[in-house]
């Protein structure tokens, strides 16, 4: 997709999109895909352990109704969305660092999809040479007796995007720590091992510091979704979940990260990219990471002013 | 702190268990560092709101500022092409903007096209006092209530860059924002913000807004609860969800339930917000559960 074609092909969809109701989806249209993994259980059998986020499904459903609305209209393929212990290790992970990572399953391995969605427990490591961020599963099936059997990691386990089928362009996360500015900062490179230079990942949607499990981010993630299938993709990411209510250091951080290279392109796709407009950013050999300045949120450093 | 918001100093919950960076059991080869500028800030609530009338939007009714026929002079764009999706969405675009607008949610998103914006000048004053009196006169443009605007947060967005093998660039100014909240009786509404966002130079780049038109009737401003029962309610509430012993802080919300016809009636509840705990290496994230107050 050339940029200066986006706003033509933005209206011939819209037109499409009012043409189309009731019909499938078209040629022009196919390979939108979404897949959404959240997980709200822990410490049951087969289960990871965690505290337990009781309103993770409502969040899940939230986002995959908006996609199921624009596969109404005609505007979007397919979604699919994996609960509790639908998602483990191998589902986020690449075989190329993984033993036995599966992120290419069709469907509910990642990396076949288009845009990608993690909720559930998360944290981050900037120390002592190790530099990533880490998520907690909500299936214990991947059993090698460590610890981190349940957890999927940036920098040992994630390649998304890196050609094939392994397609992912774009992936959003709302758990802690997972856009970590203290890992951009002085792991140097730490959040280019989620990509492959010339593969599709281009954004990578996160957190520094801690996100709150709540009705309020619901609300927030369903209106980011809403108003991001064309355009916005990472601005609307600020604007939406930056949440300043919060007193002294306990402010919510929304962080983007744009891979491509050119600074143009990488600020292009934050501003005008969307889910079904995935511009081409080019290489993804630079990285820019955009955030709100000042923002103190709980576990992560005052971002710079 | 914000005016609007109820936040009193005293503890509700005494603070119990600390919070480290990371969760990390104690197999991980090394410590996680720690980064805790300071402890979770407790609070308490004050005494609930009274249940005084709510009355609706005033001049600002999104289903109709944002309808297919308003927008064009809404937005001072005469070329403005509106298209109408089956479910009420509407898509326009002229030149100089693209807008996606939900008129029945109250959701908007008008966005300056780069090249247009390229060929206006530069504002005379960019400093964030400017910005945000731009910011609270275009709001007053659009009709926005005065009375309903609650914290406003004038900030920027910063950006760096960096190589696979490079440290990252200073940061730099990508755009200023103006983020602004919803309060209403002194009490905010959840979900309810407008964000302008300007360029470097100052000029208007993108507003976005969730402002859903408030109903006329139907809404519960107050409660005749005692405060000692909702101080009983919250503590049940974070007991049966697992999240006693825990630092809390506490406010009071209006929570916005949709009403067939585009609006949306305030419902008063009382929320709680409880940091993580990873003591012990366990999985943890901060939560926030909302307790009705009928």
């Amino acid at each position: 997709m050339t940029r200066s074609s986006s706003a033509a092909r933005r209206a011939s969809l819209f037109v499409l999109s009012c043409l189309a109701v009731g019909t499938v989806a078209t040629t022009a249209l196919a390979n939108n895909e979404a897949t959404i993994f959240a997980v709200g259980n822990f410490d049951g059998a087969g289960e990871c352990t965690g505290d337990d986020l009781p309103l993770m499904d409502d969040e899940a459903a939230t986002i995959r109704s908006r996609f199921d609305g624009w596969i109404s209209d005609g505007t979007w393929d397919s979604v699919h969305k994996y609960l509790n212990q639908g998602l483990d290790k191998i589902d986020l992970s690449d075989s190329s660092k993984l033993s036995g990572g599966n992120d290419t399953t069709d469907p509910e391995g990642i990396d076949h999809a288009d845009v990608g969605f993690v909720l559930t427990h998360g944290a981050a490591q900037w120390s002592a040479g190790r530099y990533y961020s880490r998520w907690v599963m909500g299936s214990n099936t991947y059993n090698t007796g460590s610890w981190t059997d349940c957890r999927v990691f940036t920098d040992t386990d994630v390649s998304w995007g890196n050609g094939g089928s392994n397609d992912l362009d774009v992936f959003i996360t709302r758990a802690c720590q997972s856009a970590q500015y203290e890992v951009w900062n002085a792991g140097v490179g730490a959040y280019f091992d989620v990509r492959t230079a010339s593969g599709t990942l281009s954004t990578y949607l996160g957190f520094h510091g801690d996100a709150y499990s709540s009705t309020a981010n619901i609300n927030r993630m369903d209106d980011y979704v809403r108003l991001s299938r064309l355009d916005g993709i990472g601005e609307n990411w600020l604007d939406e979940l930056y949440d300043p209510d919060s007193g002294a250091n306990d402010d919510q951080c929304p962080s983007a990260i744009v891979f491509g290279s050119t600074g143009t392109a990488r600020d292009h796709m934050y501003t005008w990219g969307g889910f079904g407009d995935r511009e081409d950013t080019g290489t993804k050999s630079t990285a820019t990471y955009y955030y709100i300045k000042g923002c103190d949120p709980l576990n992560g450093q005052t971002l710079p002013n | 702190m914000n005016k609007h918001v109820v936040w009193l100093g005293v503890a509700l919950v005494a603070f119990a268990a600390g919070c480290s960076s990371s969760e990390g059991p104690s197999e991980e080869v090394v410590s996680a560092p720690v980064v805790e500028e300071g402890s979770f800030q407790e609070s308490a609530l004050g005494s609930p709101p009274a249940a005084v009338a709510i009355r609706a939007s005033g001049s600002f009714d999104a289903r109709v500022a944002l309808s297919a026929e308003r927008l064009a002079g809404l937005l001072g764009e005469p070329e403005l092409v509106v298209s109408e999706a089956p479910s009420g969405a509407l898509h326009a675009e002229s030149a100089r903007v693209v807008v996606e607008a939900d008129p029945a949610e109250g959701r908007f998103l008008v966005l300056y096209k780069d090249e247009a914006l390229a060929a206006e000048p530069p504002a005379s004053r960019v400093e964030d006092a400017a910005l945000e009196a731009r910011s609270r006169e275009l709001l007053r443009g659009l009709g926005v209530p005065e009375a309903e605007l609650g914290r406003v947060t004038q900030t920027a967005v910063l950006a760096e860059s960096a190589g696979e093998n490079g440290a990252p660039g200073a940061p730099a100014v990508h755009s200023y924002k103006t983020f602004v909240e919803r309060s209403v009786n002194g009490v905010v509404v959840l979900g309810s913000r407008f964000v302008l966002s300007y360029d470097t130079a100052g000029r208007l780049r993108r507003v976005l807004g969730t402002w859903p038109t408030l109903a006329s009737t139907g809404h519960q401003a107050g409660t005749s609860l005692p405060l000692a029962t909702v101080e009983a309610r919250v503590t049940d509430r974070l007991a049966s969800s697992g999240l006693s012993g825990r630092a809390v802080r506490t406010r009071y919300v209006y929570v916005p339930v949709a009403n067939a016809d585009g609006t949306v009636a305030l419902q008063l509840h009382a929320e709680a917000r409880v940091p993580a705990d990873r003591s012990g290496g366990r999985a943890s994230s901060p939560q926030a559960v909302l307790v009705a107050l009928d």
